[in-house]
């Protein structure tokens, strides 16, 4: 089978290897704010067809129990998707849309951790470095977020898809490749929500807070919404994201 | 409360032990609900209990106190762990228990990604001989300064608070 971006067969580990990593150095050339949105699009798009190329090769190493390779390409997948996720956030921040930019960051951000937590070495703790320097760079320095916390049902494992109390896979867990979370949960009932500095989900940002007036106001632009609320006497309205619930792809 | 260094505190008091089944009395170590939750008729497990207890039972016995329907998530920066009981005669049978386990516990979470810095909850009860009431540790730090659990605990036990 003829691949795209991996050649013809006979294919080799260590050839699949280098490709990933050639692939991470091309798309790390358009990984700087001021590339063209055109390219950087386009190299979007073209990562998640890559990504499916990679995990067909993941899937063949997890077929023959290669576990180590399996666990490799996986630190590409998450690596290549961190790239594309902050690429996704130049975009963001060029298209006006902060908000989206910071979701981004912290997807680029979290793919990142995973992909860490299998190989380390100096080309992803400059990726690192990046990430943390568009942090500071970009948005505030002293956000606020929010910490929910609810009861939920117990779901499923992603790694088997059996009920989660009925496998032996434990959560955060790396099994040949893929990250065991537990999914297909359902939300029992919210209990509360408390305004944090440092929250587990950093996607949980407070969006809006009315000034004095009872005008709301964006807490990263800081422009009016044109949303109006009631004056609250010595009282703050608040607008923030509780729950987010975009999967990445740990599979 | 014992201020241990400037980022972990452990606090020591004592409360009821929950009830124990014929079953859970047999084991080592109860995985409990959360504490407010035990009064009432729905107890709500941390959502780390399941995955606590897959980590755990090839080395301690290790059970939950009731079965559980749904998990209680707390999403602050803090790794929430369920409290957990040691069975008073277990203890007696096994005076390493608790080392045991709270280095199966540190393991589970430098396993699963956690760094040593990453703040965690736990509370640690162990079950008084007559069994009415347990002396009650809460941990709050970072993972790497879970292994002071050990000797503040057999101190309370020692002292009967």
């Amino acid at each position: 089978m003829e691949s795209k971006f991996f050649g013809s067969p006979p294919f080799i580990s260590q050839g699949v290897v280098e490709t990933c990593l050639d692939y991470l150095e091309s798309a790390g050339q358009l990984n700087i704010i001021v590339r063209s949105s055109k390219l950087q699009e386009a190299k979007i798009k073209e990562i998640d067809e890559f990504i499916a190329e990679l995990k067909a090769f993941k899937r063949w190493a997890i077929d023959q129990e290669v576990e180590q390779l399996a666990n490799e390409l996986f630190h590409f997948q998450c690596f290549i998707r961190s790239v594309q996720s902050s690429l996704e956030t130049w975009i963001n921040i060029k298209n006006s849309e902060p908000e989206s930019a910071w979701h981004s960051l912290m997807d680029a951000s979290e793919y990142k951790d995973i992909a860490l937590r299998i190989n380390d070495y100096e080309g992803i703790r400059k990726h690192e470095a990046l990430l943390i320097d568009a942090r500071r760079l970009l948005f505030p320095e002293n956000m606020t977020f929010n910490s929910p916390a609810f009861r939920s049902t117990i779901g499923d494992c992603s790694i088997c898809g059996t009920p989660f109390q009925f496998c032996d896979h434990i959560e955060d867990f790396i099994y040949s490749g893929r990250l065991c979370r537990r999914i297909n949960i359902s939300i029992i009932e919210a209990n509360h929500s408390a305004i944090v500095k440092n929250p587990r989900d950093p996607r949980c940002i407070m969006t809006e807070r009315s000034d004095e007036d009872g005008n709301m106001i964006n807490m990263l632009t800081l422009e009016p919404t044109g949303e109006k609320r009631e004056k609250g006497h010595k009282a703050m309205h608040l607008t923030g994201i509780l729950l987010a619930t975009k999967p990445l792809d740990f599979d | 409360m014992t201020k241990t260094d400037s980022n972990e505190r452990i606090t020591i008091t004592s409360t009821p032990t929950p009830a124990l089944s014929e079953t859970a009395a047999k084991k080592d170590v109860i995985i409990l609900p959360e504490l407010a939750s035990l009064g009432s008729g729905s107890h709500a497990y941390a959502s780390t209990s399941i995955s606590l207890k897959k980590y755990a039972e090839t080395q301690v016995e290790i059970d939950f106190l009731t079965p559980m329907d749904d998990l209680y998530d707390q999403r602050s920066s803090a790794i929430y762990l369920p409290p957990i009981l040691f069975v008073a005669q277990a203890l007696i049978d096994n005076q390493e228990l608790v080392k045991t386990t709270i280095d199966i516990i540190i393991a589970f979470l430098r396993d699963s990604g956690k760094s040593e810095s990453a703040s965690v909850e736990l509370s640690c009860l162990v079950e008084e001989k007559e069994g009415a009431r347990s002396v009650k540790l809460d941990y709050k730090g970072p993972v790497g300064g879970l292994s002071a659990i050990e000797a503040a605990l057999k101190e309370a036990v020692r002292r009967g608070k």
